[in-house]
């Protein structure tokens, strides 16, 4: 489903060039649960965004489900985008004007989908995530596990095959990350790829796979019982 | 989308309850500013035109040359109008109108009152212009001699409900008794013609009638419909010479032209006062005005909206991340701006309809927004409301979408040094527009302040002009002075035929016996105690005196002018010279000059002191002036009330003060005035209102930077200092963009006056002051705050 080959991003700023990533390739298959760990500033969070199509590297390939995309327009990485792909971060990024029902409706909103469609599936989804009585409330009225499941359920109410999760747990109380881990374990079963980005290595537990970065570079690639070790 | 797009901007609005009211605010203040001055000019320049033939109406315009000087008047003699039409197949009809001279008095009954507004016109008045009629007919209303039209309001107040038609009012133009038959609905205020009373033409008598000399008469000419304008203009000339061939030698030239309808009422003004910055000029200013302080507002918008990108930039990022797209945001963006800018709207209609009395009374106008009877006064409203959304909300529009989700979501969303340059812009635009018009306020004001205060070369305080209407009155005029001198509340008295803030335009012709040099001169008709009572001394030789009998008909005094443009060296060499005198019964006399008096300003100060020359003469006393003794005034006013009742019983006592007719002839500079000042007082208000909200949140965005520099060890003076160094350094470039704008701008002002000051540098010095002050005020405030905020407070806050 991903391929990057020898991807690489610097930054310019005032005549200082920084390197986020330098040669990476690496591979995520279809139905994969994969967390990318590393210290602050290895490059994972600016990994993340060019895998979510948010951002483009500044060298090297990247193919996403069949497409090289490193050169497409920010037109174009947003239809991919919207089509393909959910995101959780770890501050939930909800708008804070909205109502939890406008939030997890908005992907459908800039789809396209007809309001009755959308209707039927926002109450699925919040049914799914068991915040439904919390529809009509703000995010500030939420606890910090009701806003990431609401951060969830708008991530995935368009159907993505791929699930990007920025330190999902990182804001949360154990409890509540638990739940959140849970979740993404059951959309990952249910045929959802999954990168989450993490320190946690509790949370890393959950997935398939770690990639490990440093300085901008896999350093590792460890299968899950690798990890357990 | 769109109501999505509308419910998530209301909650917006009322999350930042501080923003939308200062936005809104100061969107509606600068919008009903805008919307008042633009009702006004469009008024203006509406003048006339809501005749159905506007376009085909021309008033006859004449130029007077003598001794190379041109004087344009738009007043014909009576013959000319008719005998025109006759010989020229272009025009289909022409109207001859009597403007009234003075107030006239009108009596029904026992109501009296003296009426300025006493017209005569000739019956085809009616066919070419469109004054509906309420009642009567049109067509033979004025058909009959001592027949009179009234206006709707005299109806009212002479006859109350009743129905006037057919009921006789008496007005005293020869004492006559006019009955009425027709009565005309209301004239628009924009309309140079506004009668209250109209009398047939006719009545004037067949000796004005057919006096080719007598140029009085504004002459109306309706052209046909397929006529060519060029064919009559060329025709002119030879109707001129046709006409004139046999005028006597020292007849001066005319010519003739033909002046649109709409351009009257800009002319008008123009002949009457304001000078070479004519009434356009003041049209174009105010237009500016409005279009400034509607920037204002704007720029206050933008920049707040600039400022608060940071906020807004969050929520950019996610909308990208799920799908949105630019246009999408521009869309969301300018829906809020327009919510903002129509409630604006609202609020700025709310804001005229409780400021037009107060403005109507200043502009001496009556403005109404009238939404219902004029369909175009609201598409103006609406569009202006538009053109403030869409303008203000496109760059922060712009601006916002541009955002990129990848760096919003790391956290650099600072809007960078672009953005920061181009509020620094606003603001600099904003702080010299306040700068200028303050620094203008107070330069038309010390100039105003010049004039009240400047020697005019008489005594204008304590002075009471009587005004005397009758030829009675006018014959007596000494009987009246003679009783009011007994009494010791009155110190002097004086008859005259000209007050000396007016000569009652008495123009006459006078020639230097030994050089034969040809001046126009402004006469006055007085008795021997003109210059004692008014205050005004001599330069050379006497006034009249009892003591010298031929003083009555042989004598005349002129002004220092006079004696400068006749080409005298000094007053002291004009003294016994002669003058040939070319008015009335002394036509081609000559009289000899027994003294000379000191220059005073007998016209208002845009005009030069002109040869102005007096004479004793009984007759043409228009005016008695008398002068109580200090802190009498309200006594003498009692004497000469029960002076009046025994001198004329049937006539009401008119009176002015001195001190208030030249304090008219500056009508349409003190309304400039005080237009400017509450102006230039809202835009310092509004410019405020933005730097408040700007300094609000540039200190919201620095509060970790604050915190910070505390811990360092930074004091709260120095803290302020800092956040108040940069705007303080934009305050200075307003201040260097203002000061010769302003400075060029009133120069080419002043000008339009003979006698003025200099511009005071002070004066910039002063308007700069006020302005850095109110800044500090409201950025004092917002910094202190910040500066003594717990440093701990604002580090957990980032």
């Amino acid at each position: 489903m991903i391929k990057t080959k020898n991807l690489k991003r610097t930054y310019v700023t005032d005549e200082v060039e920084t390197t986020a990533l330098n040669n990476v390739n690496i591979e995520i298959n279809e139905g994969e649960f994969i967390a990318i760990m590393g210290p602050s500033g290895c490059g994972k969070s600016t990994l993340l965004n060019i895998l979510g199509l948010l951002d483009n590297p500044s060298g090297g390939e990247y193919v996403f489900a069949g497409q090289e995309v490193s050169k497409h327009s920010e037109r174009q990485r947003a239809s991919l985008r919207k089509a393909n792909i959910g995101f959780v971060f770890q501050s939930f990024n909800l708008i804070d004007e909205l109502t939890v029902y406008e939030n997890v409706e908005l992907p459908l909103f800039y789809l396209g989908v007809s309001s009755s469609d959308r209707e039927k599936r926002v109450t699925a989804v919040l049914e799914q995530m068991q915040v439904m009585h919390r529809k009509g409330h703000f995010p500030q009225q939420l606890s910090g596990g009701q806003q990431q499941r609401v951060a969830v359920a708008r991530a995935i109410i368009a159907g993505p095959k791929l699930i990007l999760a920025d330190e999902p747990t990182g804001n949360l109380d154990s409890a509540h990350g638990t739940e959140v881990m849970k979740i993404l374990s059951d959309l990952n079963e249910a045929g959802t790829t999954i990168v989450m980005v993490t320190h946690s290595a509790h949370d890393a537990e959950y997935s398939h796979r770690i990639i490990n970065l440093f300085d901008g570079h896999v350093v590792t690639e460890n299968i899950k019982e690798q990890a357990r070790l | 989308m769109l109501t999505s797009f509308l419910k998530v901007a209301l909650r917006n609005l009322r999350r930042q309850k501080g923003y939308t009211i200062i936005n809104v605010a100061g969107l509606a203040v600068g919008m009903a500013c805008a919307a008042l001055i633009l009702l006004y000019v469009r008024q203006e320049v509406s003048y006339d035109r809501f005749h159905r033939n506007a376009d085909r109406i021309y008033r006859l315009a004449l130029t007077i040359r003598r001794s190379g000087e041109e004087t344009p008047i738009a007043r014909s003699a009576a013959p000319m109008g008719p005998a025109l039409a006759a010989e020229s197949p272009e025009i289909e009809n022409t109207a001859r109108v009597a403007e009234p001279w003075t107030s006239i008095l009108v009596r029904q009954g026992d109501k009296l009152f003296y009426e300025p507004g006493v017209y005569y016109a000739d019956p085809s008045l009616f066919e070419i212009f469109d004054f509906p009629f309420q009642e009567g007919n049109p067509a033979t209303a004025l058909g009959s001699p001592q027949s009179v039209l009234v206006s709707a309001e005299m109806a009212k107040k002479y006859f109350g409900d009743e129905d006037p038609l057919g009921k006789t009012l008496r007005i005293e133009r020869g004492a006559a008794d006019y009955q009425v038959t027709g009565v005309l609905k209301h004239i628009p205020s924009n309309s140079h013609l506004r009668p209250d009373f109209i009398l047939p033409f006719a009545d004037l008598g067949p000796q004005r009638l057919t006096n080719w000399f007598f140029f009085s008469y504004p002459t109306y000419v309706l052209l046909k419909k397929d006529a060519s304008l060029g064919a009559l203009q060329a025709r002119l000339p030879g109707f001129v010479e046709k006409h004139y061939a046999d005028a006597p030698s020292d007849f001066p030239s005319i010519s003739m032209g033909l002046e649109p309808l709409a351009d009257i009422h800009f002319h008008a003004d123009a002949r009457e006062s304001v000078g070479k910055l004519g009434p356009v000029a003041y049209m174009y200013l105010l237009s500016a005005l409005a279009c400034g302080i509607l920037l204002v507002a704007c720029f206050n918008f933008m920049n707040l909206a600039t400022a608060r990108s940071q906020m807004r930039a969050m929520e950019v990022g996610i909308r990208k991340v799920m799908g949105g797209l630019r246009h999408h945001l521009i869309f969301q963006f300018l829906a809020e701006s327009l919510l903002l800018s129509l409630a604006a709207a609202c609020v700025a209609i709310a804001l005229i309809e409780f400021a037009l009395p107060a403005f109507n009374e200043l502009a001496q106008k009556d403005l109404s927004l009238r939404f219902g009877e004029d369909w175009t006064v609201a598409a103006g409203f609406f569009a202006l409301a538009l053109l403030v959304g869409v303008g203000a909300g496109s760059y922060p529009a712009f601006v916002l979408s541009r955002f990129q989700p990848a760096d919003v979501l790391k956290g650099g969303t600072k809007s960078g040094p672009r953005g920061l340059r181009l509020r620094q812009v606003l603001v600099v635009g904003q702080f010299t527009l306040s700068i200028v018009l303050l620094s203008c306020t107070s330069i038309v004001s010390a100039q105003m302040e010049f004039i009240r205060n400047k020697r005019l070369g008489f005594d204008k305080e304590q002075l009471l002009v009587v005004h005397l209407k009758t030829d009675d009155d006018r014959e007596n005029c000494n009987t009246l002075k003679t009783e009011l001198l007994r009494h010791s509340e009155i110190r002097s008295v004086t008859c005259a035929s000209g007050t000396p803030a007016d000569p009652a335009s008495r123009i006459a012709v006078a020639r230097r016996a030994d050089t034969q040099n040809e001046q126009d001169i402004y006469t006055y008709h007085t008795d021997y105690d003109f210059p004692g009572a008014l205050g005004m001394t001599l330069a050379a030789g006497r006034f009249f005196s009892p003591e010298f009998p031929s003083d009555s008909t042989r004598s005349i005094v002129v002004n220092e002018a006079a004696v400068r443009r006749f080409g005298w060296l000094s007053p002291q060499s004009a003294i016994g010279a002669s003058l040939e005198w070319f008015m009335g019964p002394d036509d081609g006399r000559q009289l000899t000059i027994v003294g000379v008096i000191k220059d005073f300003h007998f016209r208002p100060l845009y005009e030069e002191i002109a040869p102005a020359i007096f004479q004793m003469s009984p007759e043409g006393k228009d005016f008695l002036m008398m002068r109580a003794n200090p802190d009498r005034m309200d006594q003498a006013l009692d004497v000469l009330r029960s002076e009046w009742k025994g001198f004329d019983p049937n006539h009401p006592l008119d009176f002015t003060f001195l001190d208030q007719q030249v304090e008219a002839q500056y009508g349409a500079e003190t309304r400039l005035l005080k237009v400017f000042g509450v102006f230039s007082g809202l835009t310092i208000l509004l410019s405020c209102l933005g730097l408040l909200g700007l300094i609000s949140f540039t200190t919201e965005q620095r509060t970790k930077e604050i915190g910070i520099r505390k811990v360092l060890g930074a004091s709260v003076p120095d803290i302020v200092l800092m956040l108040t160094r940069d705007f303080a350094w934009l305050v200075a470039l307003s201040f260097c963009a203002a000061v010769p704008i302003a400075y060029f701008a009133m120069n080419a002002w002043l000008e339009n006056f003979a006698y003025h000051q200099p511009v005071d540098p002070g004066v910039f010095l002063f308007a700069g002051g006020v302005v850095v002050c109110t800044a500090w005020l409201t950025v004092g405030v917002q910094t202190v705050k910040a500066a003594l905020a717990n440093p701990v407070e604002s580090l957990r806050y980032e």
